[in-house]
């Protein structure tokens, strides 16, 4: 009779592992190049962007002509100056740049979570059977002088062992793929230099981000 | 909705900027910029890799995504929006009002 243990045993589990680790290196590896394909094109494509539109609130006064009357009900005209508004817009001239200074990034993936499940369902059943069957016969005759008889047996003996053993097996592969931020390498670091102060006798401040 | 960067093949006509951009609406998809230099910024819903990597005239497609601390993203996101909010409109899938509350 085979061996449970045995069977659970040999249940290729290291080699499974092994190949999905190499799978997941390898798909790895292809999301991480077409990640960096795509940083490339977008460093490479160049759009034109207005950063910044102005609109500037003036005060627009006017003088408008109206009719009043007086204490004694005269009517007589008077100009009165009224505030209105005039909305003024303006415009950074438009800049180029990268998609990718501009703020178009490339999706990184990274698998987080890898699962392998093995199941298996072992049945095995033995049956055994045996028949035995006994017959006989007997015949005699007589006559004058003489006789005679005959005499017939049989035995059968059937015995039958069924044995049947049955492994079911399936296996999983899960894993999890999830969008996660750039590398912090990849987007360029922007030194700011703002020479400002140096109007007031300051020093420039530089910023790095 | 996910966003793709798409070329065309170095070897495809002139016309399959065109192409690619009819084949991507007719997949639910929205063309949200196209750049001087022949590329798509696209929107496309779920599974729409798998559909752009079968039309046989794209040459790329990359995953990418708006960084909205980037200088330019606000500027990128109005064009998007604007350029996305003109198609659904003229497929009938918001009306002119809708659009102008949005």
């Amino acid at each position: 009779m085979a061996n449970v243990g045995r069977e659970l045993l040999d249940v290729p589990f290291p080699a499974m592992v092994q190949n999905l680790a190499y799978a997941i290196a390898k798909g790895q590896l292809a999301l991480d190049r077409t990640s960096l394909t795509t940083a490339r094109q977008l460093a490479r494509e160049k759009v034109m962007l207005i950063q910044e539109v102005q609109e500037i609130i003036e005060p627009d006064f006017r003088t408008v002509d109206v009719t009043v009357r007086d204490e004694s009900g005269t009517p007589h005209t008077e100009s009165i100056r009224v505030t209105g508004a005039r909305v003024r817009f303006d415009s950074l001239p438009p800049e180029e740049f990268t998609l990718l200074q501009a703020g178009l990034t490339p999706t990184f993936y990274q698998f987080t979570e890898s699962v392998i499940e093995v199941k298996m369902a072992i049945s095995s059943k033995t049956t055994s059977s045996s028949e035995f069957e006994f017959g006989a016969s007997l015949e005699a005759s007589a006559n004058w002088g003489w006789g005679s008889a005959s005499f017939a047996s049989h035995v059968n003996y059937k015995t039958s062992n069924t044995y049947s053993y049955s492994v079911e097996g399936s296996s999983l592969l899960r894993t999890t793929l999830k969008p996660v931020p750039p590398p912090a390498r990849l987007s360029p670091r922007v030194l700011t230099i703002n020479t400002l102060p140096l109007l007031q006798g300051q020093p420039a401040s530089v910023t790095v981000s | 909705m996910d966003m793709f960067l798409v070329r065309a093949r170095d070897d495809a006509p002139a016309q399959a900027i065109e192409e690619i951009a009819e084949y991507a609406a007719q997949h639910g998809g929205l063309v949200l910029m196209a750049t001087a230099a022949g590329s798509l910024v696209l929107g496309m819903p779920p599974g729409g890799k798998d559909v752009l990597e079968r039309h046989p005239q794209i040459g790329f497609v990359g995953g990418v995504a708006l960084d909205p601390s980037k200088p330019g993203a606000r500027a990128l996101h109005q064009q998007f929006a604007l350029n996305a909010a003109l198609q659904l409109v003229g497929r009938g899938d918001i009306t002119g009002q809708e659009q102008a509350k949005r």
